[in-house]
């Protein structure tokens, strides 16, 4: 921890700062605030908005770099859609796609050293999975009416198992926004703090600091990579949600 | 990690509706107990789907059925019209 004058705590990376804010001296809540954490979002949007405008701006036959890259990435979720969900998936391909998106340009964005990682806050994470869970809900509501109910019976069950059964069923079916948030949320909070406490070591070890410093470049790659695959298990996940909301069992 | 946190998310939810459950009814301790073990084997049965390659905490699915899995098989695959009945009912 934070001991000698210069160090700083490895934690200090994630503490939200209101860049403007609506608080009056007196008040202790604001009615709009914007923070460090609102300003990441932002740039993720906008970053995304010109990614896939400047990518698609010619609309080349044979692709550019950028127009390979927007490509690329429509034609990744059109597969995992296709793939989990099939044809009738493809209705939901913008919000998957602005999911996965959102989450992997926030996740790679906090990989620029000095900036924010929002989706290293449970609450950004919780958000986006009540989003994906209460969006499900409602589409498996609107499919099947009260049918849906027939999704916390497992099929073949005696019927004196149900009483058991139905309440782990219905506390299975709860947990999968509890889930979906941490996982993302707890990935990035341990891969960043990780990188922060390792790198502290460097400059404590003198000489031997170079051990320390591979390891934060491997650990950097590493982070880059877990950026890639948490927005992709979210995705995919998301795709499996909607799949059960359309066939149940 | 995936499995820890399968675990958890199915505690905390447990916990939290018995906990509820207790101050709404005023039965401390006892709906909390019940939903902690409910939880804990919701949690076991997540990581059970996990482990045996269900894609997740996804219900339950036919055995007859492909499951989903995360390699993304295409569910159509191993719907033939026999199984659509069998589905149906």
């Amino acid at each position: 921890m934070a001991e000698g004058g210069g160090a700083h705590s490895p934690l200090e990376q994630f503490e939200i700062k209101s860049l403007l804010t609506t608080l009056e001296p007196g008040e202790t809540m604001g009615l709009v605030t914007f923070t460090n954490s609102s300003l990441m979002m932002v740039a993720t949007l906008v970053l995304i908005t010109a990614f896939l405008i400047l990518g698609m701006r010619r609309g080349a036959l044979v692709p550019g770099r950028m127009q390979s890259l927007a490509e690329l990435s429509y034609e990744f979720i059109a597969g995992l859609i296709s793939d989990t969900v099939g044809s009738e998936g493809r209705r939901y391909f913008p919000i998957v796609f602005t999911l996965f998106m959102f989450i992997l340009f926030g996740n790679l964005l906090g990989m620029i050293p000095y900036s924010f990682t929002f989706t290293s806050h449970i609450i950004v994470t919780f958000a986006l999975a009540l989003i994906v869970f209460i969006g499900v809900t409602i589409l498996a509501f609107v499919k099947h009416g009260m049918h849906f109910f027939s999704f916390f019976v497992p099929p073949g069950a005696p019927v004196a198992m149900w009483p058991l059964l139905i309440p782990i069923e219905v506390i299975s079916y709860l947990s999968r926004p509890i889930s979906l948030s941490v996982r993302l949320f707890a990935n990035m909070l341990a891969g960043h703090t990780l990188l922060k406490v390792i790198a502290g070591f460097i400059g404590l070890l003198g000489v031997f600091g170079v051990l320390p410093f591979a390891l934060v470049v491997a650990l950097t790659g590493l982070e880059i990579l877990i950026a890639f695959l948490q927005a992709y298990v979210f995705a995919i996940l998301t795709c499996l949600y909607i799949n059960d909301a359309l066939h149940l069992h | 990690m995936r499995i820890g946190v399968e675990i958890v998310a199915a505690l905390i939810v447990g916990v939290a509706i018995g906990y509820f459950l207790d101050r709404w009814l005023g039965t401390k301790p006892w709906f909390l107990l019940l939903f902690f073990v409910l939880g804990a084997a919701a949690g076991f049965m997540n990581v059970f789907r996990v482990v045996g390659g269900l894609g997740g905490q996804v219900g339950y699915r036919n055995k007859s059925e492909p499951t989903g899995s995360e390699n993304g098989r295409d569910p159509a695959e191993g719907q033939d019209p026999a199984d659509r009945r069998n589905g149906d009912g």
